[in-house]
């Protein structure tokens, strides 16, 4: 080598040192990497789900926690399940709540997301407040609202007399009444968990193209019609995602329904994941039966991802 | 004229939206704030004192000397931080095989992390209660830091493979033929480039186990243990009028989050819009 | 330096899409080859499979007397300059140039000396301590030049390197590129879809088209000679004139018919030319106009006259087909005019057949 040529002695030394070997070669790579998460995958979801749907076939009670043990019996918890009124109950609360709130939410956060697509002063501000409440510590987010709930000394009450919406004197005891209590549960979870519609439908908005909204302008449309002949349909692939998932999430959610009402009063906010923890990990401990419960909502979940895949392929293909 | 007055009407109506929008959500935040504030006799005033005259730190005081606040905020650390850290470690790893490696049947298992990530926790709480009963997990910072990782990593593992999938493939292949291995090429090339993302992915991480109830409830009975959410919902509900404190709580509880908050606030869209369909 | 040599080199992606169909050939030591052809043509792949970024499906790849064919990268000894320069952006150039010396564990006196050659080599001192993005697009170039030439490696590669810097930078690049080939002699292989720059810079042009090598040699032999019409077609602008037609033979004399129109066809032609169906070819330049369409030129109408600086594009109708021609800049031609044409008898060239691989037609 002519100019810039090391020594020929320097090269060889540089060659060789340069040869390491592989210690794993790169076709066994890909499988070496993915090992360990694959373990934890095995060993905390797949295998508790399936010990999970053995134990909904076993009488379980406290005293075999320590053996791991457990009687044989058949479908008799699913017969159990079947026959139990509070799990019909139960069913039909997680269903209402999970399809109110989603629609709240999904509403209320796509109203939010066309508000902060808007520009206004302090929009950086302010999009970073609306995702508080999400971030924030369920435990938290319920002690607040419980406050805030108070009959004698919370602000809603305070705020609703002085609107004049009620008297004084009928100071609602929100958490107390059946109807009031899952309207107040429904509330938490609207706040809470409505930022993450707002993320998701703001983040789609942002990459419609503009010029979509100027020819539409060009050619006449006015505000409404822009609205719904083009952001509508523009995102309207990702409501149905999120409206998919989101029923998911609540219709499995537990957090803020326990702590808020623990599933009182009189049951009106008694859902399916109150009904495992009552079943399984309180009082009772009737692990077999919460298995039954927890196998079908599993079920119930296979099928809604059933459809998100089917309609994940379907947007593939177009 | 009239065009400039229709849109000063309009602007005029964005800024009324956008302050309803702000009571809404800021005013649950502003009470928690205030009444962590307040004397407790102010806090039951009717009507309500709506920002104390002279603030006091009572609460905060009291927080640290009559609970063990100090404490669960620190079980709560050492919990979240095991988990995030073991999640990212491997999580990382994985996605870096998922989105560049041949793997075989690579798509089911991208499918797979989703799935696991959408896995709620409360279809996976009996389970884990038996067997970590049995191999003596129950009751243990480590065991909930191993629930954790249930959810953790499926997030990680999905959010990060985005993230890697954007690094040019080109730099590992100049690195690879500077003289790198694989894994140097990861470790010097792929790893910097996607370190702010990998950082954001782990602060979302910290944040899901900080935040989270059921597993912590569950699993972790002893006082000394608890992390902060069962903590804190114990003593508020055997203390359910000291509101004071309660709050006080509240706020400290939230504070790591909104630290965090600053720094992730640009990556959120990729942390929860890519992969985040739960939380 | 080291000689490059396929052994029937093949690529198959997935179940059957053939990449590369099989190299076989040579590159010679020091040389400056260039692999050219259309986007899919396989050329990127081949020089993946030199690189060691690509498994061949089968066949050997050999440096000198060398199996690299099992080789990871970093164990062949090459260096290659992307299309995307394919910089680390957190490092600074320096870091950048440095990095291949790390990994093969040079010294730290030694590294710095070879920094500071090439840095001086290639003009870029100014900005070693600067990161990448804070660069322009040709001092890019010249670090991502820099970091292969620095490792001084026996095979160096380039995968569309100029492509993409603007046109006026691209040709002084170009000639920068032919320097260095000429300062450090290492074999360098260069692929590219631009064929300006493939003859511009290269001591042999390898042909590619659907996976499978179309003619191999000096720019000049296939400029002059393409092996088929593919090659006769790609390489050259404007293209190659082809004119499809029959032979037939008048008082011992071959001559090309198309509607009428005849072109009789050299000796050196004649003796080969026992095809039916042909293309006969003729590059635009080797078209002579005249105004008079007298008896040995082929009559013609002129479509339009484009003026492209230096010389002229005359686009011609030649019984009912268009073909060009190029004239000096000071042409009188215009559009409408009848002319008649003169190809130069010693320039064309006859094609066995219309498909893309029809064969050449030569004097024995």
């Amino acid at each position: 080598m002519t100019v810039e040529a090391a020594s020929p002695q320097e090269t060889v030394a540089t060659r060789v040192a340069g040869i390491g070997r592989t210690l794993i070669p790169d076709r066994w790579l890909g499988l070496v990497l993915l090992a360990p998460s694959a373990v934890v995958f095995l060993l905390l979801l797949i295998y508790p789900l399936l010990y999970g749907i053995w134990t909904s076939f076993h009488s379980v009670d406290i005293l075999d926690l320590a053996s791991g043990g457990g009687s044989f019996v058949g479908f008799d918890n699913y017969l159990w399940l079947l026959q139990n009124a509070q799990f019909w109950h139960a069913l039909k609360t997680s269903t209402l709540y999970a399809g109110i709130v989603v629609t709240l939410q999904i509403v209320l956060g796509t109203a939010v997301a066309l508000l902060l697509h808007q520009s206004f002063k302090g929009r950086a501000f302010v999009r970073g407040l609306v995702l508080f409440p999400y971030m924030m510590p369920v435990v938290a987010v319920i002690l607040v609202w419980m406050l805030l709930y108070n009959a004698l000394f919370g602000a809603i009450n305070y705020i609703l007399f002085s609107l004049g919406l009620i008297s004084r004197i009928d100071a609602i005891a929100w958490l107390s009444q059946p109807d009031s209590a899952f309207a107040g549960v429904v509330l938490v979870s609207l706040w809470k968990y409505f930022p993450f519609v707002v993320v998701i439908v703001l983040a789609r908005l942002q990459v419609i193209p503009q010029d979509l909204y100027e020819a539409a302008r060009i050619d006449g449309a006015g505000a409404w019609s822009r609205f719904v002949d083009i952001t509508l349909r523009e995102i309207k692939d990702v409501l149905i995602v999120i409206a998919l998932l989101r029923t998911i999430f609540m219709f499995n959610n537990f957090e803020v329904v326990f702590l808020l009402t623990h599933g009182g009063p009189m049951q009106a906010t008694l859902t399916l994941p109150i009904l495992v923890y009552e079943t399984a990990l309180d009082g009772d401990r009737a692990f077999g039966r919460g298995s039954a419960i927890a196998v079908v909502m599993f079920g119930l979940l296979m099928m809604t991802m059933m459809v998100y895949f089917r309609f994940l392929r379907r947007e593939d293909r177009q | 004229m009239t065009r400039s007055f229709r849109r000063s009407l309009a602007q005029g109506r964005t800024y009324l939206l956008v302050i309803l929008l702000l009571l809404f959500v800021g005013f649950p935040l502003f009470w928690m704030l205030m009444s962590s504030g307040k004397l407790n006799s102010d806090i039951v005033r009717i009507p309500p004192v709506w920002i104390p005259f002279l603030p006091t730190l009572e609460h905060y005081e009291e927080l640290f000397e009559v609970t063990q606040f100090g404490r669960w905020f620190l079980n709560s650390l050492l919990v979240c931080s095991l988990s995030t850290i073991s999640a990212v470690t491997l999580g990382v790893l994985g996605a870096y095989s998922l989105s560049r490696l041949k793997v075989r049947g690579k798509e089911l298992l991208g499918r797979s992390v989703l799935l696991a990530y959408m896995f709620p926790g409360v279809l996976l709480v009996i389970p884990l209660v038996l067997v970590f009963t049995r191999i003596g997990l129950m009751n243990s910072q480590v065991g909930l830091a191993l629930a954790y990782l249930t959810f953790a990593l499926p997030f990680v593992m999905w959010v990060m493979r985005d993230f890697l999938a954007s690094v040019p493939v080109d730099l590992e292949e100049a690195a690879m033929i500077d003289g790198a291995s694989r894994l140097e090429a990861l470790r010097d090339v792929v790893l910097p480039q996607a370190f702010p993302g990998i950082i954001a992915t782990g602060i979302f991480a910290f944040l899901f186990a900080w935040n989270e109830y059921l597993f912590a409830a569950v699993l972790v009975r002893s006082h000394d243990l608890q992390t902060l959410p069962p903590a804190m919902a114990n003593f508020a509900s055997a203390m359910d009028t000291r509101w004071g404190l309660i709050m006080a709580a509240s706020t400290l509880a939230t504070l790591p989050m909104a630290i965090a908050f600053a720094f992730v606030q640009k990556y959120l869209i990729t942390g929860l819009g890519a992969g985040g369909v739960k939380g | 330096m080291a000689r490059v040599r396929f052994d029937k080199l093949r690529k198959v992606f997935g179940r059957d899409v053939v990449a590369v169909a099989g190299l076989d050939f040579e590159i010679a030591d020091g040389s400056f080859v260039s692999l050219v052809g259309p986007s899919g043509c396989g050329k990127s792949t081949a020089l993946r499979m030199i690189a060691g970024l690509e498994e061949p499906t089968s066949g050997r790849l050999l440096f000198d007397d060398r199996d690299v064919t099992g080789l990871e990268p970093r164990d062949r000894d090459i260096a290659m300059v992307f299309q995307s320069y394919a910089l680390y952006p957190h490092m600074s150039v320096r870091e950048n140039l440095e990095y291949g010396l790390r990994k093969r564990r040079v010294p730290a006196a030694e590294r710095d000396q070879r920094v500071a050659r090439i840095a001086a080599m290639l003009h870029i001192e100014p900005f070693l301590e600067r990161k990448p993005r804070q660069l322009s697009g040709g001092q890019r170039q010249r670090v991502a030049l820099g970091r292969a030439l620095i490792r001084d490696p026996e095979v160096f590669l380039l995968d569309e390197p100029l492509s993409n810097l603007d046109a006026k930078l691209r040709v002084h690049m170009r000639a920068e590129l032919a320097t260095l080939h000429a300062r450090v002699g290492t074999t360098m292989i260069y692929v590219t879809h631009d064929q300006l720059e493939a003859m511009t810079l290269s001591d042999r042009i390898v042909v590619m088209s659907q996976g499978v090598v179309q003619q191999i040699g000096p720019p000049e032999e296939v400029y002059a000679r393409p092996a088929n019409r593919f090659v006769a077609e790609f390489i050259g602008t404007p293209s190659m004139n082809l004119m499809a037609g029959e032979l037939d033979e008048e008082g011992g004399k071959a001559r090309f018919r198309r509607n009428g129109v005849t072109v009789p066809l050299p000796d050196s032609l004649t003796a080969a030319a026992d095809a039916r169906q042909v293309l006969l070819g003729i590059r635009p330049e080797d078209i002579r106009i005249t105004a008079d369409s007298g008896e040995a030129t082929i009559p013609a109408q002129v479509a339009v006259a484009e003026l492209a600086g230096a010389e002229k594009y005359i686009y011609l109708d030649v019984a009912g087909m268009q073909i060009i021609a190029r004239t000096d800049a000071d042409s009188p031609v215009r559009g409408g005019d009848r002319v008649g044409l003169h190809f130069r008898p010693d320039r064309l060239h006859l094609f066995d057949g219309t498909s893309d691989e029809a064969k050449a037609i030569r004097a024995g």
